[in-house]
């Protein structure tokens, strides 16, 4: 009967109900709806950075990692690929030549990573093909051929079929130089990534370098599903246990790859509890403000709840009892729009370039954002609401445990 | 007016928790958004004085550098520019510049690196790269060393005295080539800088990519006195330079930048909007109480021939008294707190310093003090209680007296 | 034995500067089944006794004793139920729990005894049959008229089977008729159930049906008369 006293109270002042319920929710579907969009925007980069920068995995020589020294190649990588291929979690494996070097043209000059890749292994791998504007992708059949960035194309002033030098330092030291002609732009949503990235077969490559085409330095692996990035990675260690520990290899997720990521991830995440926490204290003082009025206009009644004989106990339940309904009410309907609208953005994304469709690029971002809440957020808001319902019923039940019913039941409505 | 006024203020201070609480709200809201606008703003004001204290408020090249940023599109310069530049009103002083890509090497190792000729004294004065040396002495005018980033340092395992290699491209088609002792090491908050670029004695970069004629900048970085007038000097400049030389704003240098700020600043306002919507619905429920209760009271001044009009005023002064009692409160707690964050910034540590240094800026959390930023969100917060007015103008206006008693 | 014994009580307000005494020794004893009428000028003292009475209100000297319990020895905690278990209240107008409906209103006191729900219902609809209003038993009290609403708290009162009733100013805002009705109603408790009703009323048609009226000014008692018959 307690709660049932309490549900109808609530409406029997609607608009006053309405209004709070309304401000909760309105609390709600912001906090969930912002950290949607911002979940869905990491996931975006993180994704993007996988499918076309890092993949999931990578395996370097531990010396190479320190200052990309190109002499440092991995041991038998033709094998260790092969190996890995078994792995049934596994999509993909491309073997690669990597190099810090010198991209130029004519006029100017950057500094560049350059990749020597296997079309086709790399196709597997990197989902970079996709993102070809001009020309095509690379082809095992053309050789000196390479493909490059739109921003760094722009950077040199250089197109299609012209020809890009680069620079590098082989095996020796010695500075040596290649022409490579260019026969793809590809543009991707990080223009930091397309501002310094060339690819040039592996094979020219190699004997740019002096290394036979076999030898790699980095290999990349695609999983079939990037939560099982964790486990392989684990696999992985226990496969090549003895090349691990003759330090030969070090095995690496896109996470250790990427810190930034990774930290970029965990920030975003921080922001959002950071900023349901703000909402919610300040709808806490609306919660608390509408209660104690609730109480205080009914001050006559509670008195004579009190001459009842209803125990202080089950008064302050009351006043609790009510305020958890009222937020529970705007909680759900919070929740119910904020899953329909985070549901329609997370189907049809949520265009952003009205903002700033360059500036998102620039940052490495996409322009459309699909949504996404985790389970863990939903619960995490219900609950938080819960608990500052509670908190904020503390004082108008106290105010109501005040009052002395001798005095309550006359006071005037 | 002055009797309602008086009216007004005692019934507020009839139920005085209320009252306060009311007040409070409006306080909460208005304290937590220019804790947010301070700290938003004093990012992208740091940012952007950061930016500009690089890249200065206007730029000065040969036409058509800064779509192609190659050394082909160098100039030479000449005494008629420094002229002009010097008799511009409003420029404080000009920068030289001279910037080219080329390979570094020492030992077997070889990095591609960023050449950044300047005017020692000059730079230093805008800069402080003095003080960012951490090992061996800045640039010495007269003095053909180099001083590299911390992270080029060691990639190339050099330490001062060692000397650099370098081949890169030079003016006009020719190879440039230079062998400097490094002078110094310094570090920056940008890793980015720390690895690629190397800084030496304009004169020494003019000669490494052109020795046959000395004088050739890639740019001119040009400092203002008054930020307001860059718009008048940009325009002052570009006609007397003529059509050979361009002049760019730093909102175009840096408009990643801007474009980054601008979203940045986007989401900041959508917090905003839905803190400033649950604090106006906060607000709006006190009234809609205040006004249910007072019902009563309300009947008995119409009957005792108070004219409507003269109570809607009543319940417009209530709400003003409440909001400004808040802004008042908020600005009291609140001012001081921000004048100390902004002489004291806060410093991040951990994954966000990381990130931070990332993007190139200092790991600190600075807070600005503009008037904007309290002007504005007080007149927002006001305008959203005014609103929550509305409630009670209507309800008087409509509302029945016998209803009113009957209950 | 009485149900009430009040020895020598004083009641003194200190809530304002200069402190009020509401009751100056008062002494009264009421007897099961008695139907009595505390009358007074407003101001005289009469609502505090009703108070003290009522178990709402303690005095600041004097012993208030209802059977073989000296009120002043319970906790706030064991007054409140004391209250709920012995005494019953009827206020002035308003005094419903908006939200429940009269069956609800009447088998509320029930449920916080801990009544099981079936004999609550069976007996909260049984005493709004009593007081003639079963008719409106899913009524909220909105929906009732100010004579039906005092049936039904008439009704809750009665429910928990108190020692006696408080009744406090029950027709102040009553018509005529209701008022006679009401009173009726309450006679008719009274000699059916022999429950003790005491009442604090300006209200003469109330003094016409009481059994015994108590007269106060000043916080003391000045008069005392039984009517033996009515």
């Amino acid at each position: 009967m307690l709660a049932a006293i309490a549900w109808r109270n609530l409406w029997r002042n609607k608009l006053r109900s309405a209004v709070i319920i309304t401000a909760i929710a309105i609390g709600i579907i912001g906090t969930v709806v912002t950290d949607g969009f911002m979940s869905g925007m990491t996931d975006q980069r993180v994704n993007a950075a996988i499918a076309n920068e890092v993949s999931n995995i990578q395996i370097h020589n531990p010396a190479f990692l320190l200052n990309e020294e190109i002499k440092y190649t991995i041991p038998q990588a033709q094998k260790t690929g092969n190996t890995i291929r078994k792995n049934q979690d596994v999509k993909a494996v491309s073997l690669r030549l990597k190099c810090q070097a010198m991209a130029s043209s004519a006029i100017a000059g950057a500094g560049v990573t350059v990749y020597g890749i296997r079309p086709d292994d790399e196709k597997q791998v990197s989902a970079l093909h996709e993102h070809i504007i001009k020309g095509n992708y690379l082809s095992g059949k053309q050789r000196f051929s390479a493909i490059i960035g739109q921003k760094l194309a722009k950077k040199l002033d250089l197109g299609m079929d012209d020809k890009v030098i680069v620079t590098l330092a082989d095996t020796t030291g010695t500075i040596t130089s290649g022409a490579f002609q260019i026969v793809g732009i590809f543009k991707t949503s990080n223009d930091m990534f397309d501002e310094s990235h060339v690819f040039i077969l592996k094979s020219d490559m190699a004997k740019l370098m002096g290394f036979s085409s076999a030898s790699s330095n980095e290999i990349a692996i695609l999983l079939n599903n990037n939560h099982s990035t964790r486990s392989v990675v684990r696999e992985l260690n226990k496969t090549f246990k003895k090349e691990i520990a003759a330090h030969q290899i070090v095995i690496q997720s896109w996470d250790q790859i990427l810190p930034i990521l990774k930290s970029l991830v965990e920030i975003m995440d921080y922001f959002s509890y950071l900023f349901l926490l703000i909402i919610l204290v300040a709808l806490a003082f609306a919660i608390i403000n509408t209660m104690l009025m609730a109480v205080m206009e009914r001050t006559r009644e509670i008195g004579i709840l009190m001459a009842l004989g209803l125990s202080k106990r089950k008064i302050f339940s009351l006043i609790v009892l009510e305020t958890v309904f009222l937020s529970i009410t705007g909680a759900l309907v919070g929740i119910l729009i904020s899953i329909s609208i985070v549901y329609h953005y997370s189907i049809y994304g949520f265009d952003l370039s009205f903002v700033a469709a360059g500036g998102l690029n620039s940052i490495g971002y996409s322009s459309t954002i699909f949504f996404r809440v985790s389970n863990n957020f939903y619960l995490a808001t219900a609950i938080m609401v819960i608990l500052i319902a509670v908190l904020s019923s503390i004082s108008p039940a106290l105010k109501a445990l005040k009052l002395q019913p001798a005095k309550a039941i006359r006071e005037d409505i | 007016m002055k009797t309602l006024f008086k009216i007004a203020w005692r019934n507020l201070w009839r139920n005085r928790r209320r009252t306060i609480l009311t007040a409070a709200s409006v306080t909460l809201a208005l304290t937590l958004a220019l804790f947010m606008r301070s700290m938003q703003f004093g990012s992208y004001e740091q940012m952007i004085r950061a930016g500009v204290n690089q890249v200065g408020y206007l730029q000065v090249h040969d036409t058509g550098y800064w779509n192609n940023q190659s050394i082909d599109r160098a100039f030479f310069y000449s005494d008629n520019l420094g002229e002009i530049l010097h008799n511009t009103k409003g420029i404080s002083h000009v920068l030289p510049v001279l910037q080219t890509f080329s390979l570094a090497s020492y030992g077997n190792r070889t990095k591609g690196v960023l050449i950044s000729g300047i005017d020692p004294v000059k730079e230093n004065q805008q800069t402080n790269l003095s003080g960012k040396v951490i090992k061996g002495s800045y640039l010495k005018e007269n003095s053909s060393g180099v001083i590299m980033g911390d992270k080029l340092a060691e990639y190339l395992k050099m330490k001062v005295g060692d000397t650099l290699v370098l081949i890169g491209q030079g003016y006009r088609g020719i190879t440039a080539y230079g062998i400097y002792p490094v002078s110094g090491i310094f570090h920056l908050p940008s890793p980015k800088m720390n690895n690629q670029v190397v800084f030496m004695n304009v004169t020494d970069a003019q000669s490494f990519v052109y020795p046959y004629r000395i004088g050739l900048l890639t740019g001119i970085s040009v400092f203002i006195r008054d930020p307001s007038q860059l718009n008048g000097i940009k325009k002052t400049l570009t006609e007397n330079l003529g059509k050979h030389y361009e002049v760019i704003s730093w909102k175009t240098v840096l408009s990643d930048l801007l474009q980054t700020i601008k979203m940045d600043n986007a989401s900041g306002q959508i917090m905003l909007l839905i803190l400033y919507l649950i604090a106006a619905f906060g607000i709006f429920s006190t009234v809609l109480m205040m006004t249910m209760e007072k019902r009563k009271q309300y009947a008995v001044m119409i009957s005792i021939g108070m004219l409507r009009r003269k109570l809607v005023w009543v319940s417009i002064f209530e709400t003003f008294i409440v909001s400004v009692l808040g802004v008042i409160i908020s600005l009291i707690i609140i001012s001081p707190v921000l004048y100390y964050l902004h002489l004291n910034p806060i410093p991040l540590t951990g994954d966000m310093a990381n990130m931070y240094l990332a993007f190139n800026f200092a790991p600190i959390i600075p807070f600005s003090i503009k008037a904007h930023i309290f002007i504005s969100q007080t007149v927002i917060i006001l305008i959203l209680s005014l609103l929550s007015a509305f409630y009670p103008i209507i309800y008087i206006s409509r509302f029945n007296v016998l209803n009113a008693f009957r209950h | 034995m009485s149900i009430i014994e009040v020895k020598n009580i004083y009641k003194v307000y200190n809530e304002t500067k200069v402190p009020v005494n509401a009751l100056n020794g008062v002494d009264l004893k009421i007897e099961e089944g008695e139907f009595t009428a505390i009358v007074g000028p407003s101001g005289s003292g009469k609502t505090t006794l009703l108070n003290i009475l009522g178990g709402l209100d303690l005095p600041s000297k004097g012993d208030i004793f209802i059977e073989e319990t000296n009120l002043k020895d319970l906790s706030s905690r064991q007054l409140t139920d004391f209250r709920l278990h012995n005494i019953g209240f009827v206020f002035q107008s308003y005094n419903l729990i908006p939200v429940l409906t009269a069956k609800e209103n009447t088998e509320f006191i029930l449920q916080l005894q801990k009544v099981p729900k079936k004999e609550r219902i069976q007996k909260a609809m049984e005493l709004l049959e009593a007081v003639g209003i079963a008719d409106k038993a899913d009524h909220r009290p909105g929906q009732l008229s100010g004579g039906q609403q005092q049936r039904v708290a008439v009704a809750r009162a009665l429910a928990s089977q108190p020692r006696f009733i408080i009744a406090d100013e029950p027709t102040a805002n009553l018509d005529s008729r209701s008022t006679n009705d009401l009173l009726e109603i309450m006679a008719e408790m009274n000699r059916k159930y022999h429950s003790t009703f005491i009442f604090a009323t300006h209200d003469q048609r109330v003094m016409d049906k009481a059994h015994r009226i108590v007269t106060i000014d000043d916080g003391k008692i000045i008069g005392d008369e039984t009517f033996k018959g009515r």
